[in-house]
């Protein structure tokens, strides 16, 4: 087990992460997601101990490691840029740490342990190859090849794939969840790219402006986001957000001329209005592209006409932005609908999907109340 | 703003000693259009743009924007506006500055350029930041400052190289919609290189597929994303990529390699077209959202495949599935419960199978 125990790092005037506290169990994948500057690297440099926070501990195995030098805290280090040596061949690269001078295996011992990793990570035939000539997708499976011959404690992973092209980053994110199961590590991780941190994960940590904002597995914080930061954050793609406010003390609206009633419930009102006290205040609903509902024609009573700004194709999904007054709002459509830049659509919100958040930090007002109570 | 211009390229070819960048490539670019050129890194869809825009010289080949041909001119002749992955910018300079530049270089008269700067900074929602210094600007507003400057002079087409690239997976998002929704209200004729196939499907009014400096299949991002000419374009595009199986066809139903499974086929019409390759060694394609689960306990014509790892994707999970020796991945949503090493019946779409020639890797029907 390893934790943080209220770990502050500062910069000159940046507060790089502010008390920041995490338990990352035994076997676990666990990724911090958030954008640049959030302070991944930071956290994940403190925990190796090549920065020395201001203030926190930082504990393996129950054991306050806060003072020892990164060697003996025996964590394998992996960074965005990975430091193979281009001049000696794979072989030798995979060998390296187990050569180092501090702990030595014999020759026989390294050679089955790159054998195994070789074979695991399917780069047998490259072993005799020169670094310098392989592809970027080939040099991150050495590198990755390279902190597994190892036997460390943890595998610390600083935006492992992100600097890959997108269809291999696809290919090794399944190699990496495929390596940790097999190997039964413990893997702490860090980037800002959303959707390979969903499909890795088995936890994730939201991390912005130096704070972790919310802890959960992938699905979990998807389905609960506790703010609009978060759901921005794990979004693939966004959430969308539309101002409301209650009007005359038991209608929600949309805050447009329109003043379009969202009806959520007597219970679900009060609620709402236990943290939004001022009536006229202005907050946010929010909601998923795949939970909007859309009609092309007939207008439907509920439904709210605007105009088709544009249509993303995914593939395997279709998205339509929507202009709505001075907003935009993302949609899931089915494949088969068609718009063009201009064209009408009628959409709707269902009153229990919509997440609704306050204004003043943009938390998620279900959530704050389960919080309190 | 007048800057409609259609744009041909034919033939063209870019040698490099003895790389071959571009190989003899034609295309045809509509008034208005965004073209994506989308292929991995060394496919000659960087070189291909750089010619188009005069920065490099073709080795053979003609470029034109609307009738005249522009192969041997100069860039500025050429008026075309670029954007790169790395938005050069000068740094010192204050935005309203970097924005007039090329005004201010082309001798153009102040209360023009003073118009022209007013036009772009509100299509661009750059008001506040006019007297800020580029450096100062975070990733995504520099990117915007970028392009305002590329449109600025009113050019004739717009090109762009990555641009988005450079920013974080998020803003990545947020910006691609931005430069669709304004490439949409501007109307100017694009061209936009990238190898992330997913920008390209969102972008694109058309995609044009390149390999190895030849283009591999051109269409709009439904047909090449339904309809792919080739095992190199069904694996390219999509999040994941197609499934791919070996197979071959015989009396109504299709035999897996290295398994005793069958894939019995009941639709007609693709019977019919597959009695023409009895007994021919095929690959079998399928796309992830295709394969479905049959639920209702009837075993007919499915296949009963292990769970082998569940990958969480926000609305969906891709579920990995073990045919064989080959890892099947599939779309799923949360509605079932699914487990790992469950073993599951599943059915491929008929009417979205897609079969190619095991030798070509061509698709004979898609």
């Amino acid at each position: 087990m390893l934790e943080l125990k209220g770990i502050t790092k500062i910069f000159g005037d940046i507060i790089a992460i502010q008390d920041l506290n995490l338990t990352i169990q035994d076997g676990e994948f666990f990724i911090l997601l958030g954008p640049t500057g959030a302070g991944k690297t930071t956290t994940l440099r403190v925990t190796v101990g090549l920065e020395k926070p201001e203030n926190g501990k930082v504990y393996f195995q129950g054991e306050d490691i806060s003072n020892l030098p990164p060697a003996v805290r025996n964590f394998a280090f992996m960074f965005e840029s990975h430091n193979l040596y281009p001049v000696l061949n794979v072989y030798d690269n995979l060998a390296f740490p187990l050569r180092s001078p501090m702990n030595r295996l014999p020759e026989k011992e390294i050679q089955e342990r790159i054998n195994k990793v070789a074979h695991d990570l399917h780069i047998t035939h490259l072993l005799k190859r020169k670094v310098s000539a392989l592809s970027g997708g080939e040099q991150q499976r050495v590198a990755l090849g390279r902190t597994l011959v190892r036997k460390p404690n943890i595998y610390i992973l600083d935006e492992p794939i992100s600097s890959l092209d997108y269809k291999l980053r696809e290919e090794l994110q399944t190699e990496f969840k495929r390596i940790h199961e097999e190997y039964g590590i413990t893997i702490f991780s860090a980037t800002h790219d959303n959707i390979s941190a969903m499909a890795m994960a088995t936890r994730i940590g939201i991390i912005h402006e130096g704070k972790i904002l919310q802890i959960g597995d992938p699905r979990e914080i998807y389905t609960n986001p506790l703010s609009m930061t978060v759901a921005n954050i794990i979004g693939a793609p966004s959430m969308s957000f539309l101002p409301c406010r209650i009007k005359k003390e038991n209608q929600l609206v949309l805050n447009f001329p329109d003043e379009t009633p969202l009806s959520v419930g007597l219970e679900r009102l009060k609620k709402i209005k236990s943290v939004i006290k001022n009536e006229e205040e202005i907050f946010y609903a929010g909601v998923w592209p795949e939970d909007i509902q859309i009609e092309k024609e007939i207008e439907t009573t509920g439904f709210i006409g605007a105009e088709v700004d544009t249509v993303e194709y995914h593939g395997a999904e279709k998205f339509v932005n929507i202009s709505y007054h001075d907003i935009h709002v993302k949609a899931l459509i089915s494949p088969g609908m068609s718009y063009r830049h201009k064209d009408r659509i009628l959409f709707s919100l269902p009153s229990e999907k919509i997440y609704f958040f306050e204004p003043k930090q943009g938390k998620n007002i279900d959530k704050l109340l389960t919080q309190e109570a | 703003m007048g800057f409609l211009s259609e744009i041909k390229v034919q033939k063209l070819k870019k040698y490099y000693e003895n790389v071959k960048a571009v190989d003899g490539i034609d295309l045809e670019i509509k008034n208005g259009e965004l073209i994506v050129l989308l292929g991995p890194s060394g496919c000659g869809k960087t070189t291909t743009l750089r010619c188009i825009a005069g920065l490099e010289v073709p080795t053979e080949g003609n470029i034109f924007f609307d009738d005249k041909e522009v192969t041997h001119l100069t860039p500025s002749d050429r008026n075309v506006g670029m954007v790169f992955q790395f938005y050069a910018l000068y740094p010192h300079l204050r935005v309203r500055d970097n924005i007039t530049f090329p005004l201010r270089a082309q001798r153009v008269p102040r209360s023009q350029i003073e118009e022209k700067l007013k036009q772009v900074v509100s299509i661009f929602q750059l008001e506040n930041l006019l007297k800020r210094k580029a450096r100062d600007l975070p990733p995504g507003d520099q990117q915007r400052v970028a392009l305002a400057r590329a449109i600025v002079r009113d050019p004739k087409v717009l090109l762009l190289d990555e641009p988005l690239s450079a920013l974080d997976e998020k803003f990545r998002e947020e910006m691609r919609s931005e430069l669709g929704s304004l490439q949409k209200r501007i109307g100017i004729t694009t061209i936009y290189v990238t190898h992330d196939q997913r920008e390209a499907m969102a972008l694109g009014d058309v995609i044009v597929v390149m390999k190895e400096g030849e283009i591999i299949q051109k269409g709009s991002p439904e047909e090449l994303y339904e309809h792919p000419n080739s095992v190199f374009v069904g694996h390219f595009l999509g999040t994941p990529g197609m499934n791919f199986v070996n197979g071959q066809y015989t009396n109504g139903k299709i035999l897996i390699d290295g398994t005793d499974l069958i894939l019995p086929i009941e639709n007609q019409s693709l019977k019919e077209k597959l009695r023409l390759y009895q007994e021919k060694l095929l690959i079998i394609g399928i796309r992830p959202e295709y394969i479905e689960i049959q639920q209702d306990g009837n075993k007919e014509g499915t296949l009963p495949l292990k769970v082998i790892a569940i990958e969480p994707a926000g609305r969906f999970r891709l579920v990995d599935f073990l045919l064989g020796e080959k890892i099947i991945r599939s779309r799923i949503n949360w509605s079932f419960s699914i487990r790992e090493d469950q073993i599951i019946q599943l059915k491929f779409r008929e009417d979205k199978i897609c079969i190619f020639d095991r030798h070509t890797e061509e698709a004979l029907i898609s």
